[in-house]
Formats: C-alpha cells, sequence, structure tokens
C-alpha cells in the first residue's frame, strides 16, 4: 500500500469557540463492522462515558486521551451505512455532527472509518461526511486484510479524489495509530474540505425523476465507481479468500445448519452450566456476608433490615452477573466474527412467521437462562420494532430462576409415573411442558402484537454479512464490561429499593404480643408475616387467587415473589411452617415438601396443594412477571417506563388466564 | 421485467433499477444496489429467505421480498 498522503491546507488560526485551548473533541463515524470500535479502544483505551443520547435509546460512548499535550474527548458514533437518517440510530449521527443535541459539543473535526476490503459501500458514507462542513480525515482500516485478498488501494490518489487526509491504520497491531492522532491534534488548522468537484458534477446530473434521496444516493454511486478505478488495483482477482471458503460452509443449508445447533447448544448450555459454579459462589460471599452482619449487628430493625433487606436484595442482583458476563463473551465473540449475522440470516425465515426478524433468535435462546442478558443483547437488533418485540416476549421463555419452582413442585406433586415407556416420568414431561409453553406463548404473543399495536409496513431486512475475521480482544473484554456495569448500575439501584419496600411490608406491623417462649423460631417467623401488610395483602386478594385453586397464603407468596420468582421458595416455607409435618413421610423429601403436602386450607383438613393446584402455581410462575429485575432492564432498554408496566400487565393477565384454565380443568378432569 | 428474486443462486447478473422511493428502495441503493452494478446470488437460507449476495466485493443478506423490489436485465 502506498503511504498516506500529508495533507496540506491554509493555516486557520482560531481554535474551535467554545473550547479551550488544546481541547478537541473528535467524532468516529464509519459502516457497521469497519473495526470502529477497536480503533476507538486502540486510541482512547476504556471509555469513560458510556450512556444515552438524551431522549433516545441510541449509546453514547465517549473516551478521553492525552496526544501530544492536547486533550482529546473521542466520541464513538453508531455504526450508520448513511447520513441520510432512516432510524433513531442515524438521526442521532446526522444530529451530532450537526452540534443539534443539547449537552454533547459539536465535534472539531470527524473521522470517517472506512474498511479497505469494502472500499466502494464505506466511500458512500465518505461522500456524505465530506459535506458537514468539518474537518474530515479517513482512516482506511483493514489495510492487511485487503493486501492479503489483493486488494491495492492508493491512498495519496484516495486523498486527492477526497480532499481530505487519508491514513492507513491496522488498529490490533497499533499501526499508523501515533500517526492518526498526530495529525489529529493538527487538525484545528485544516479547513472542512470542500465537495469534490467529480462529486458535485455526479449530484448535479442525478435523474430528477426519482426521488431527490434516491437520485442522489445513485450519483453518488456514480462517483465512487470513478474513484474506484482510480484508486483501486486488484491482483489475483479470482482466487477464493479463506473468508468466502468459510461462509459458504456456515451459510450452507445443511452443514451451516448443523454448525447453528451445536454454536447455540454451546452457548446455552454454558449460559446454564458454566455460570452455575460462579453464581454458587457469589451467593457464597452473600451469604457469609448476612451470615457475618447477623453475628455483629444487634437483634432488631436495623438487622433485619440487612440482611433480609438490603444483602438479600443486592444478592439477588450480583447472582445474574455470571450468566451476564458469559453471554455478553459470546456474544461479543460471534459478533466481532462475524457469525452473529449468519445466525440472523440463518434463522430469519422461521422468525418472520411470528412476526419477528432473525436477529431476535439469541436474545430469545439467551432468555431460557435468564431474561435480562437476552433482554440486552437485543441491541444487536438494530430495527426499533423488531427490537421492542423481541424486548417484550423475551421474559416468556423459562428462565433458570423458574426451574427451582418447576423443579419444587413437580417432585412434590406429580405422580412419577412411566409415560408411555418406563424410561419417560411424568415430571420430566411436565417439565419439558413447561418450557414448551413459555415457548409457544411468546410465539402467540409476538405474532399478536405484530399484528395489532406493532402492525405497520413490513420492517425491511437489509444486512450486511460481514467478513469473517477474528475478534479483537480488547472490543469483546469491553463488551462484557460494558454489559456488567451497565446492569449493575441500572438494576443494582431500583432493585435495592424494591427489596427494601416488600421486606418492609413482610415485617410490618410488628405482631401485637411476643410469642410465648419456647415457640419455634420458624414458626415466630410466619406469624409475623401472616400480621405483616404483605400478610393482608394476601388475604385481600384471596378472591382473585381463589379461582386458581389457592388459597391466601399461595396469594400471599405470589405477591411476595415479585422481586424475583425463586423468593416464592422461601416464602412458602415461612408462610406454611405450621411445624405439623406428617411423620409417615418417606425418607429424602426435603423439609419444605413435606410441609407444603401437609399444608392444610385455613380451619379445614382439606389438602392447598393437590396436583391441580401444583400445576395451576407452575403455569402462574412460567407465564409472569415476577421479576423486578427484568423490569427494570426493561425500562432501561427501552427508555421508557410504559414497556415494564406493559409487559408485568400483560404477562399477570396471561399467567392469571393460564393457571385459571389449568386448574379448571384439571378438576373438572378429576385430577 | 424480472427481478432479482427469481435469480437462481450462483448466477451473477446486473441491476436495472430499484422500484420505489421509499426508505427501504433507499437504503438498497446507499447499499450499493444502484443500476449497472453485477450482483452474484451466493446462497439462500436453509427455509428458501432470506438470499445472501454479493456485490461490490461484500456480502449482502436481504429478504425475497426486498429482492423482488430489484429489477435486473440480463
Amino acid at each position: 500500500m502506498a503511504s498516506a498522503e500529508v495533507f496540506e491546507s491554509p493555516e486557520r488560526p482560531s481554535l474551535p469557540s467554545g473550547q479551550p485551548p488544546g481541547q478537541l473533541t473528535v467524532a468516529l463515524l464509519g459502516n457497521p463492522n469497519t473495526g470502529k470500535s477497536t480503533l476507538f479502544s486502540a486510541l482512547a483505551g476504556i471509555p469513560t462515558r458510556v450512556g444515552n443520547y438524551p431522549g433516545v435509546t441510541v449509546e453514547e460512548k465517549v473516551g478521553r486521551f492525552r496526544h501530544r499535550g492536547h486533550g482529546i474527548e473521542l466520541i464513538d458514533l453508531p455504526g450508520t451505512y448513511s447520513l441520510l437518517a432512516k432510524s433513531p440510530d442515524e438521526q442521532v449521527v446526522a444530529d451530532v455532527l450537526q452540534g443539534q443535541i443539547k449537552g454533547v459539543t459539536r465535534p472539531d473535526c470527524v473521522v470517517v472509518v472506512a474498511d479497505a476490503t469494502n472500499l466502494a459501500r464505506n466511500l458512500y458514507l465518505v461522500s456524505q461526511a465530506v459535506a458537514v462542513g468539518l474537518p474530515v480525515l479517513v482512516a482506511l482500516t483493514l489495510g492487511d486484510v485487503a493486501e492479503a485478498r489483493g486488494i491495492v488501494i492508493d491512498t495519496a490518489a484516495l486523498s486527492q479524489e477526497l480532499g481530505c487526509p487519508v491514513v492507513s491504520v491496522v488498529a490490533p497491531r497499533r499501526q499508523g495509530i501515533g500517526r492518526l492522532a498526530d495529525m489529529l491534534v493538527e487538525s484545528s488548522s485544516w479547513q472542512a474540505p470542500t465537495l469534490p468537484a467529480r462529486l458535485e458534477a455526479c449530484l448535479r446530473s442525478a435523474d430528477p425523476a426519482r426521488s431527490s434521496d434516491a437520485a442522489e444516493a445513485i450519483a453518488r454511486y456514480v462517483w465512487i465507481d470513478e474513484v474506484i478505478q482510480r484508486v483501486v488495483s486488484r491482483q489475483n482477482h479470482h482466487r477464493r479468500s479463506l473468508s468466502d471458503q468459510l461462509d459458504s460452509l456456515l451459510t450452507h443449508r445443511l452443514w451451516g445448519t448443523l454448525v447453528f445447533i451445536a454454536t447455540m447448544l454451546t452457548i446455552f448450555s454454558s449460559i446454564f452450566w458454566l455460570a452455575a459454579p460462579l453464581m454458587d459462589m457469589i451467593s457464597g460471599g452473600i451469604d457469609m456476608l448476612a451470615i457475618g452482619a447477623e453475628a455483629v449487628l444487634p437483634d432488631g430493625t436495623i438487622k433485619s433490615l440487612v440482611v433480609d433487606g438490603l444483602i438479600a436484595g443486592v444478592g439477588g442482583v450480583v447472582i445474574f452477573l455470571p450468566q451476564i458476563a458469559i453471554l455478553f463473551l459470546f456474544v461479543a465473540i460471534l459478533e466481532g466474527c462475524g457469525y452473529l449475522s449468519r445466525a440472523a440470516f440463518l434463522m430469519d425465515r422461521l422468525l418472520v412467521c411470528v412476526g419477528l426478524s432473525g436477529k431476535s433468535f439469541i436474545p430469545l435462546l439467551s432468555s431460557f437462562a435468564c431474561a435480562i442478558p437476552g433482554i440486552m443483547a437485543a441491541r444487536t437488533i438494530e430495527n426499533r420494532r423488531d427490537r421492542l418485540l423481541t424486548i417484550l416476549v423475551a421474559p416468556l421463555m423459562s428462565c433458570s430462576a423458574r426451574l427451582p419452582v418447576y423443579l419444587l413442585l413437580c417432585g412434590a406433586f406429580i405422580p412419577n409415573v412411566a409415560v408411555g415407556v418406563s424410561w419417560l416420568r411424568l415430571p420430566a414431561v411436565v417439565l419439558a411442558a413447561m418450557y414448551a409453553l413459555g415457548v409457544v406463548v411468546a410465539a402467540a404473543v409476538a405474532f399478536l402484537l405484530s399484528r395489532t399495536i406493532f402492525r405497520g409496513p413490513p420492517q425491511p431486512f437489509v444486512m450486511e454479512l460481514p467478513s469473517w475475521r477474528w475478534p479483537q480482544l480488547a472490543v469483546v473484554l469491553e463488551r462484557v464490561r460494558e454489559a456488567a456495569v451497565s446492569f449493575l448500575q441500572s438494576a443494582g439501584t431500583l432493585i435495592v429499593a424494591v427489596s427494601i419496600i416488600i421486606w418492609a411490608l413482610g415485617t410490618y406491623p410488628r405482631p401485637a404480643h411476643e410469642p410465648a417462649a419456647g415457640v419455634e423460631a420458624a414458626e415466630r417467623q410466619g406469624e409475623a408475616l401472616r400480621q405483616s401488610f404483605l400478610g393482608r395483602a394476601g388475604r385481600l386478594i384471596e378472591p382473585v387467587v381463589a379461582p386458581l385453586g389457592w388459597d391466601w397464603r399461595l396469594g400471599c407468596a405470589a405477591v411476595a415473589s415479585f422481586p424475583a420468582r425463586e423468593v416464592v421458595l422461601g416464602t412458602l416455607g415461612v408462610i406454611y411452617n405450621l411445624g405439623d409435618v406428617d411423620p409417615g413421610e418417606e425418607e429424602g423429601a426435603s423439609l419444605l415438601i413435606r410441609q407444603l403436602r401437609a399444608a392444610t386450607w385455613d380451619g379445614t383438613d382439606r389438602k392447598v396443594f393437590t396436583l391441580p393446584v401444583a400445576l395451576s402455581i407452575m403455569v402462574f410462575f412460567s407465564l409472569c412477571a415476577q421479576c423486578a429485575s427484568t423490569l427494570v432492564v426493561i425500562g432501561k432498554e427501552t427508555g421508557s417506563w410504559v414497556w415494564p408496566v406493559v409487559t408485568f400487565s400483560y404477562m399477570t393477565a396471561l399467567a392469571w388466564l393460564g393457571a385459571f384454565i389449568t386448574y379448571q380443568t384439571g378438576t373438572a378432569l378429576g385430577w | 421485467m424480472t427481478s432479482l428474486e427469481s435469480v437462481s443462486v450462483g448466477t451473477t447478473t446486473s441491476v436495472a433499477d430499484v422500484a420505489g422511493d421509499d426508505a427501504t428502495s433507499l437504503r438498497l441503493l446507499e447499499m450499493g444496489l444502484t443500476p449497472g452494478v453485477q450482483v452474484k446470488v451466493i446462497n439462500t437460507a436453509p427455509l428458501g429467505d432470506p438470499l445472501e449476495l454479493e456485490l461490490r466485493g461484500y456480502r449482502l443478506s436481504i429478504r425475497r421480498n426486498e429482492a423482488a423490489r430489484v429489477a435486473i436485465s440480463g
């Protein structure tokens, strides 16, 4: 490759307004998959600020670095193919470049990241960038890959054609990074490029019969074809690149599908099983913390608040961290090497049937482990409607927090009989049915929503299948770090508040008189809960839960499990601890199971937990939105509190309806 | 006029026009499917949709719905 051109331009003495001398704001603009993130890491390292632009859920990523005494603020704009805004992302990019976003400084110059292996399409954005009225520098990335494919770019000639400097960088090896930074600190002395004369001529002769945007797009490519002719030469043109060979394998009808299934199974089992030891470690640490706090703090409200409210609440959030980190590790690796687009390509047709798109697949699959990383993974869906729809149905997938509830109830109340063949037992069939239920209901909900409130013109699916390449470690780690931090920040604050509220509702008002000495601690706890607001709420909603076959205590447990489904096990334990465990029970059944089996309706001998009741509880917990963290994350990811409310309402309604149908059918059939 | 939708896998063809002036057509043009460009249909997904195309040295996936807007010549 030819070395980069030293760009000359008249001196511009004054620095841009509003900036102290030596301070520079640089925007990083580029198509997706151009190595923009790698360049960002190479220049600025870890971003100093990651958030959303005001009023929209478009990610704002800003980093800072110093170079030769200058402080440089680097804004990583969302990857975009065009500055003609058709999506919120593109609108934000256009607005930032025009300085039209409150609180975001208009950049002093723009670095357009262009992929050398795919120069023609990347020049489209460059052709728009040179017209925004800011100094522009083109950073040509992946030159090493282009060279290996026999693509030779004359950067000096390209710089001439574009009327702006062009620097070749190989960011992973830090080639050209210093030179790029040198040029940035000198950028205050350049002028904004003037529109190249040939581009102007092409735009002037655009077809007047088309809409101005379409005609302009065609005209820009006429100019691009001319530029490519002059600056790109190809050698061994017909050699099939390794990337192409890999691509034909991985998008192959049979082999591609098999690799896809294997990849997804690996990811799915990793978030399930790889995370388990880490989660155990975290929960062990939390238990130790709770025991420590219990030992140190004096008995009373503060102790109860710290141990049952704060530590339990924070612990309930932190426990999800390993799953989030592992999922994002996989997503970042798959995204970095280009597989994510292939997965979307393979699955698209299937998901279109229910009103989703191929890109919904990974978020939905991840939601089987936990809806939170799944909902966060929906960030990879650019299309707003598809993304929102995916987020709304993701919590219906049976997550790992439902598993303990299913396992307990299946183990305790589903008869262990064979179904057809001797090795297939009924509890396993019921367990599988619970997972299937979530999938079927999610498909139905997505189908309905896409044809009602999300009805609209068909969403186009125009997706680049980027070349295969090795994922960049820095980018992968940054992705994982970002997901973890963003989760801890958003869910951490609110979930703590919710936990404290639920704790308070379950603690106050305290029982009027102290129980007599000799009463079991567990029994005292149960009595306190019955007296509390939560216990009263349980009695209050009894008419609502009665058609599900539940007594007031089950209603109470359902209310108390709002912060997290799995809490219901603990609540059931506390609330049914009447101490009259059937002594004739077989060995092995846990205390909780024995307590539940012994529970009767208040003042009668009628058992609470019959088969239809157990099934109705399982169906309820399979479809309900009893997970405050999920709702908080939905709020954060959609940038609106409307969607968590919608999710909670529709899921609770479905859960009640499902439980009702299950109980009534089961009772009618005499189960 | 035939559209890109009817082109069989492995065939290279030339784009004549992209019908329509809406956002989808504009996106197709912006991605480089402009009149005169050579396009090869590389593959289809297992269920026959979407299509995998090669043009301007890169690979693009579009659904048959979108491909139907792309008129081809030769």
